[in-house]
C-alpha cells in the first residue's frame, strides 16, 4: 500500500516528465532551426530574388507572396468568421433550432477536415467551376473557408465570456440588440476574437497542400500585380527545396533559411496574439 | 413555528402583566374593605402600591428593548404597545387604593363609623365587579361581555355625578365627611375608568383598530 | 383588483400571468402603483417579485421560453399591446439589479451610454446628461474631478449609485430596483435609502427586497408576494401594523416555517 504523499510524488515527477518533454522537443527543433538557418539570413536574403535555380539569391517574393495571401485570407474570414459567430452567440441564443444546431455542428466538423481536402473544394469551386483560375485569389478563398471555423470559434467563445449582466444593462437603457452588440459586448470581446484570428491565420500562413493545388508556383519573374496571378509562398517553397531541388548540397542552406523565416513569421503572430490577450485581459480586471 | 428569540420577552412581558391585573385587584379590594370595614391596612396597601409601580417599570424596560433589538411588527408590535400601557393602568390602580386609604389617614381622629356610607359601599362594590371583568377580559382576550362593562360604567358615572349634585344642594354636617365622600367618589369613578382604557388596549391589541367606550 | 386608490396610477397589472417554459411564475396579478411613490415588492425567495418588476419593462422576453397573459397597463396603454415600441418602454422604464454592474469603461462613459445610444452626440449635451444624472444619483460630488477614471475603481455602494445614474440618464419614468442593497454595506445601503426617497420627487420607484425592515422603513405603499402570488398590498404603516391576511403576519413577523 503505497502512501499518499508518495503517491502525490510520483504523479507529480510524471508531470513534470511530460511539461520538459514537451518543451525539450520544442526547444530541440527552434535549435536546429535557428542554428542551421541564422546564418543564411540576412537583409539580402530576405530582398532579393531566388537566382540560379534556388541556390543562391534570397526569397523576397516567396514572402511576399505568403503576406499577401494571409491579407487577403483575414479579408475574407475575418468578417464571415465574426458574423457568423455574433448570429450563433447572440441572435441565435438559446434557441433550441434545428438550424442552429445544425449550423454549430458544422462549424465544429468544419474544423477538423484536413486541409487537403479544402485544397480540393478550392480547385473544384474556384479554380474551376467559378473559374479564377489557378489564382492568389482561388488560393486565399481556399485558406479563408480553411480559417472561418477557427474564427468562429474563437470568436464565439469570446463572445460567451463577455458577463451576461452587461448585456443586460444596456438592454434595460433601451438598447436594440444590435445596438447591445456593438457596444457592450463586442468591445470586449475583441481581444479574444483578434486573438482566435491570428491564430487561425498564422496556421493558415503555414498550409501547404491547399494552395499546392489552387495556385502557388515555384517560381515565378514577377510578383503578383493582380488578384489573379499566381505567387510564391514560403511554405511550398520549402516543399520544393526540398523534394525537387537540382542541388540539395547547394539548396539546403537556403531551405533551412526559409524555414527559419517561416517559423519566425508564426512565432511573430503568435506572440501577438498573447500580447494583446494579455494586455486587454489587464485592463478588463 | 420556531420560538423567535422575541417570543421570550413577550412571554416575560405577558407574565409580569398578569401578576399585576391579580395585586391589582388584591389592592383595591384590600383598600375598599379597609374603608368600608376597618382595618389598619396602610402600610400593606402602600407596599402592593409600590410593587405595582415597579412592575410597570420593568415591563417599560423589557419593551423598549424588543423594540429596539427585534423591530417587531403586526400583532407583537401592538401587543408590546398596549401592554406598556395597559400596565400603566394597573400600576395606577395601586395608586388609587392608595389614595382612598390616605384620605382616612389625613382625615384622622375621625371615627370611622361617622364617615361611613352606605352609598360609596355600593359604589365601590360595583367599581371592584368593573375590575375583575376587565382583568378577565385581559385574560381570556373575549369580549363578549364588553356591553356590561360599558353599562356598569355608566352607571357609576352616573351615581358619581348624582353624589356630587347632592352634595352641593346637601352637604353633610361634618365638613370631613364632605371631603371624604367627594375624593373618594373620584377616585373610584377613576378606576372605573381606567378598567375600560384596559379593555380598550386589549381590543387593539388583537383587532388592531381602536374602540372607545363613550 | 387590490387598488389602494384610484388617484394617480402609473403602472397597473390586469390579470398579469407569466410562465417560464412550463413553470407557472406569476399568478393572476393584479397591482396598481401610485405614482411618484416607493412601492416595495416583497416575499420569501422564489415568490416571483423579480419577475413580476421585470414584466414592468418586458426584460423577462431576454430568458428563452418567456410567455405572458393578461395586460401591464403604464400610463393607461398596455405594454404588451402589438404596437408596443419595447426600447421606448425600456428607456421609460429604467431597472437597477441587485449586483451593481458598471461597463467597463469610464464613469463618463457609463452614464453617457443611456444617451448616446439614443442618439445623444453633441459633447455639450452629453455632459449636461452626465452632471445632472449624477448629481441625482447623489454620486456627483464624490466624482465629479474623475469622471474619465474606470468606474471599477469605485467602491460597491458608489458602484450602485452609478449604475442608478445610468439609468437616470435616459430620463425614465419609473425606476425599478431588483435588491439594490443586497450586495452593500449598512452605510452604503443606508445612501442608497435615502436616496430612493429622495427620488420619488421625478419618478416612481419600485423595488425589489426581502429585507422586511427595508420595505418598512424606505416605501409608502408594501406588496407581498408568496408563490407567485400577490398576497396583500396596502399602505406600508397599515401592513406593518395590522395586516390583514394571515399569511402576511407570519411572514412579516418572522414566523414562516
Amino acid at each position: 500500500m503505497i502512501s499518499r504523499r508518495v503517491r502525490e510524488k510520483i504523479a507529480f515527477t510524471f508531470l513534470r516528465l511530460s511539461a520538459l518533454l514537451v518543451l525539450v522537443v520544442l526547444v530541440a527543433i527552434l535549435y536546429y532551426i535557428v542554428s542551421n538557418g541564422i546564418g543564411v539570413v540576412s537583409i539580402g536574403f530576405l530582398l532579393r530574388n531566388p537566382e540560379e535555380g534556388m541556390t543562391r539569391g534570397g526569397i523576397f517574393p516567396a514572402i511576399v507572396g505568403t503576406v499577401y495571401l494571409v491579407a487577403l485570407t483575414l479579408l475574407f474570414a475575418l468578417p464571415l468568421g465574426v458574423s457568423t459567430a455574433i448570429y450563433l452567440s447572440e441572435y441565435a441564443r438559446g434557441k433550441n433550432d434545428r438550424v442552429v444546431m445544425i449550423i454549430k455542428m458544422a462549424t465544429r466538423i468544419l474544423a477538423g477536415i484536413p486541409s487537403i481536402v479544402y485544397g480540393l473544394l478550392g480547385l473544384g469551386l474556384f479554380v474551376l467551376f467559378l473559374n479564377l483560375r489557378f489564382s492568389i485569389l482561388s488560393a486565399s478563398l481556399t485558406l479563408s473557408f480553411l480559417t472561418v471555423p477557427i474564427i468562429i470559434a474563437a470568436s464565439e467563445e469570446a463572445l460567451e465570456s463577455v458577463p451576461m449582466s452587461y448585456r443586460e444593462a444596456a438592454l434595460a437603457l433601451g438598447a436594440t440588440r444590435w445596438q447591445t452588440i456593438r457596444s457592450a459586448v463586442l468591445p470586449y470581446a475583441l481581444p479574444g476574437i483578434m486573438t482566435g484570428s491570428i491564430l487561425g491565420l498564422s496556421r493558415a500562413a503555414g498550409e501547404t497542400a491547399p494552395i499546392m493545388i489552387t495556385g502557388v508556383a515555384y517560381y515565378l519573374p514577377r510578383l503578383p500585380t493582380s488578384l489573379f496571378d499566381q505567387f510564391m509562398a514560403l511554405p511550398f517553397h520549402i516543399f520544393t527545396l526540398s523534394t525537387q531541388s537540382s542541388n540539395p548540397q547547394l539548396t539546403r542552406p537556403v531551405q533551412f533559411g526559409t524555414v527559419f523565416v517561416l517559423m519566425a513569421l508564426v512565432l511573430v503572430m503568435n506572440l501577438a496574439a498573447i500580447v494583446i490577450r494579455s494586455r486587454y485581459s489587464r485592463l478588463r480586471a | 413555528m420556531s420560538k423567535r428569540p422575541l417570543d421570550e420577552g413577550l412571554n416575560t412581558i405577558k407574565g409580569i402583566i398578569t401578576d399585576m391585573a391579580d395585586l391589582a385587584v388584591k389592592t383595591v379590594e384590600a383598600s375598599v374593605g379597609a374603608y368600608v370595614e376597618g382595618g389598619a391596612l396602610e402600610v400593606q396597601v402602600r407596599a402592593w402600591s409600590d410593587a405595582l409601580r415597579s412592575m410597570h417599570s420593568d415591563i417599560e424596560e423589557v419593551a423598549v428593548e424588543l423594540l429596539a433589538r427585534y423591530q417587531p411588527v403586526a400583532i407583537d408590535l401592538r401587543t408590546i404597545k398596549s401592554s406598556m400601557k395597559i400596565a400603566y393602568d394597573l400600576s395606577r390602580f395601586g395608586r388609587y387604593a392608595y389614595d382612598i386609604l390616605h384620605v382616612l389617614q389625613l382625615l384622622n381622629g375621625y371615627k370611622r363609623t361617622e364617615l361611613k356610607d352606605e352609598f360609596i359601599e355600593g359604589m365601590s362594590k360595583k367599581v371592584l365587579e368593573m375590575l375583575r371583568l376587565s382583568v378577565d377580559i385581559y385574560k381570556r382576550k373575549n369580549f363578549d361581555r364588553v356591553e356590561d362593562l360599558s353599562q356598569m360604567e355608566n352607571e357609576v358615572d352616573d351615581m358619581y355625578r348624582r353624589h356630587l349634585k347632592a352634595m352641593a344642594e346637601n352637604p353633610p354636617e361634618r365638613a370631613a365627611k364632605c371631603i371624604s365622600d367627594v375624593l373618594l367618589t373620584r377616585h373610584l369613578e377613576r378606576i372605573a375608568d381606567h378598567a375600560c382604557y384596559i379593555v380598550e388596549e386589549v381590543y387593539y391589541m388583537v383587532h388592531g383598530r381602536s374602540m372607545y367606550f363613550r | 383588483m387590490k387598488a389602494v386608490s384610484n388617484n394617480n396610477l402609473k403602472i397597473q397589472s390586469k390579470n398579469l400571468n407569466l410562465w417560464f417554459s412550463e413553470k407557472h411564475v406569476l399568478k393572476n396579478v393584479n397591482i396598481a402603483i401610485e405614482e411618484k411613490r416607493v412601492t416595495a415588492i416583497m416575499g420569501p425567495s422564489g415568490c416571483g417579485k423579480t419577475t413580476l418588476i421585470r414584466a414592468f419593462n418586458r426584460m423577462n422576453e431576454i430568458i428563452t421560453g418567456c410567455r405572458t397573459s393578461g395586460e401591464v397597463l403604464i400610463d393607461g396603454k398596455d405594454v404588451y399591446g402589438l404596437d408596443t415600441d419595447v426600447v421606448d418602454l425600456r428607456r421609460r422604464v429604467g431597472l437597477v439589479f441587485q449586483k451593481p454592474n458598471p461597463f467597463p469603461k469610464s464613469i463618463y462613459d457609463n452614464v453617457a451610454f443611456g444617451p448616446r445610444i439614443h442618439g445623444i452626440t453633441r459633447r455639450r449635451q452629453l455632459d449636461d446628461f452626465v452632471q445632472f444624472s449624477l448629481q441625482e444619483a447623489a454620486l456627483w460630488e464624490e466624482v465629479k474631478d474623475r469622471l474619465n477614471d474606470s468606474a471599477l475603481s469605485l467602491s460597491g455602494g458608489q458602484q450602485q449609485r452609478l449604475c442608478i445614474a445610468r439609468a437616470l440618464a435616459v430620463a425614465p419614468e419609473v425606476v425599478l430596483m431588483d435588491e439594490p442593497c443586497s450586495a452593500l454595506d449598512p452605510a452604503a445601503t443606508a445612501k442608497i435609502e435615502a436616496l430612493m426617497r429622495k427620488l420619488t420627487q421625478n419618478y416612481t420607484v419600485i423595488i425589489v427586497t426581502h429585507n422586511m425592515q427595508q420595505a418598512a422603513r424606505v416605501s409608502d405603499f408594501t406588496a407581498f408576494m408568496y408563490l407567485g402570488e400577490l398576497v396583500e398590498y396596502g399602505e406600508t404603516k397599515k401592513i406593518f401594523e395590522n395586516p390583514e391576511n394571515e399569511l402576511t403576519e407570519k411572514y412579516i413577523t418572522g414566523k414562516f416555517g
